[in-house]
């Protein structure tokens, strides 16, 4: 009788189950900081940045050390074309999109995820979140001298 | 809320079953009945809720027959069945349409009943094949306004269920009772570009575990003629 014990704890405990919440946190943002090394944020001041699928210009004349770019919601590829300091340098980036409905009062919406960098001109970049998230510290750290 | 409270309510029946099967245990262990017999009728029946959501115009509508032969006090039970789901969405429209089948082994926890009457605890093993399209607008930063349709046409699911109910004989052939199904481990293989919201005969993916609800009538017919 100890297995029908069990097995009506485990029905009664799943009954107490919440409902899901109505909260996204997904976004087709990618977040890229620029560092000198680990611990040390390098400011750039860009010209321009281009957004592969879009005509026009991001962060023009801003010196920052952290960018958000946004990649198509219709593609599974984006490249980023940076000019600054008279140099020009492009990443390449592929991720994965996968739609998901949380409830019908909450709707559908487009879950980001498997980042990956096939091609960079920076030599060094280290991928830190494979998931878009809103908020997120960083996707990709990105080292420039 | 409205689904919570029937959580609640299903849970409290299954507390009365558990305490009235636990009292009865002691008395009845030396019973001939917790032995494999030769099968003596077959019960074929349907789910009275899902014909109720069907005429009543539910977003999910369908029809399920279970059948369940006896074998002493274990029953071999299989479910065949139909859904389909037509789901407005905050931002779009859902649907999807399959059949399902599953199949398993109840345990007969009232031996000693002439009535073949049953308080049982089982599980199931549950395949689905079904399609499903999703289209929904949303705002993509910079990008604008964005349409997405979305289809997975030959989608197929498996998951696991422990079940417990009753099944009480009402007249002559006809016998009663509900069977409430706790539904897990969903695994899906079709379009990755969309995450499958509802799988036919189990339910909402988006939970771990899952509840299901039948309310039956089945109609026995015996192997052989009985006095």
């Amino acid at each position: 009788m100890r297995i029908v014990q069990i097995i009506s704890l485990i029905f009664l405990l799943t009954g107490c189950l919440d409902e899901q919440d109505c909260i996204i946190t997904s976004t087709n943002l990618v977040k890229i900081n620029f560092k000198i090394d680990s611990k040390t944020a390098r400011v750039i001041s860009f010209t321009k940045i281009n957004v592969s699928g879009l005509t026009r210009d991001f962060y023009s004349g801003a010196s920052v050390s952290s960018v958000e770019l946004p990649v198509s919601p219709d593609d599974n590829e984006a490249t980023f074309t940076f000019e600054f300091e008279g140099r020009t340098e492009t990443i390449r980036l592929t991720y994965s999109r996968q739609s998901e409905v949380i409830s019908p009062s909450c709707g559908a919406f487009t879950n980001y995820s498997d980042l990956s960098v096939p091609e960079s001109s920076f030599e060094l970049f280290t991928l830190t979140n494979r998931q878009l998230v809103i908020n997120a510290a960083s996707n990709l750290e990105v080292f420039v001298e | 809320m409205r689904q919570a409270t029937l959580k609640y309510l299903l849970s409290s029946v299954l507390l009365f079953l558990f305490v009235s099967t636990h009292a009865q245990d002691k008395k009845e262990a030396s019973d001939s009945l917790k032995r494999i017999r030769k099968p003596t009728s077959v019960r074929i029946g349907t789910d009275l809720i899902a014909i109720g959501k069907t005429i009543f115009d539910s977003p999910l509508t369908g029809w399920e027959v279970n059948a369940d032969v006896d074998f002493g006090r274990y029953y071999l039970a299989v479910d065949y069945g139909s859904s389909s789901l037509k789901d407005s969405l905050d931002n779009g429209y859902y649907s999807n349409d399959g059949r399902y089948f599953r199949a398993g082994v109840d345990v007969n926890f009232l031996l000693k009943d002439p009535d073949k009457n049953m308080v049982f605890f089982g599980f199931r093993y549950g395949r689905s094949s079904f399609n499903e399209q999703l289209s929904y607008e949303f705002t993509a930063d910079e990008f604008g306004p964005v349409l997405k349709e979305l289809s997975n046409p030959n989608a197929r699911a498996g998951w696991g269920e422990l079940i417990t109910g009753l099944r009480v004989k009402m007249w002559k052939s006809i016998w009663m009772g509900y069977t409430g199904r706790l539904k897990f481990l969903p695994g899906v293989k079709g379009n990755p570009e969309l995450e499958t919201y509802d799988i036919p005969g189990y339910g909402r993916t988006s939970k771990g575990t899952y509840w299901g609800f039948n309310f039956q009538i089945f109609y026995r017919i015996p192997f052989q003629r009985e006095k």
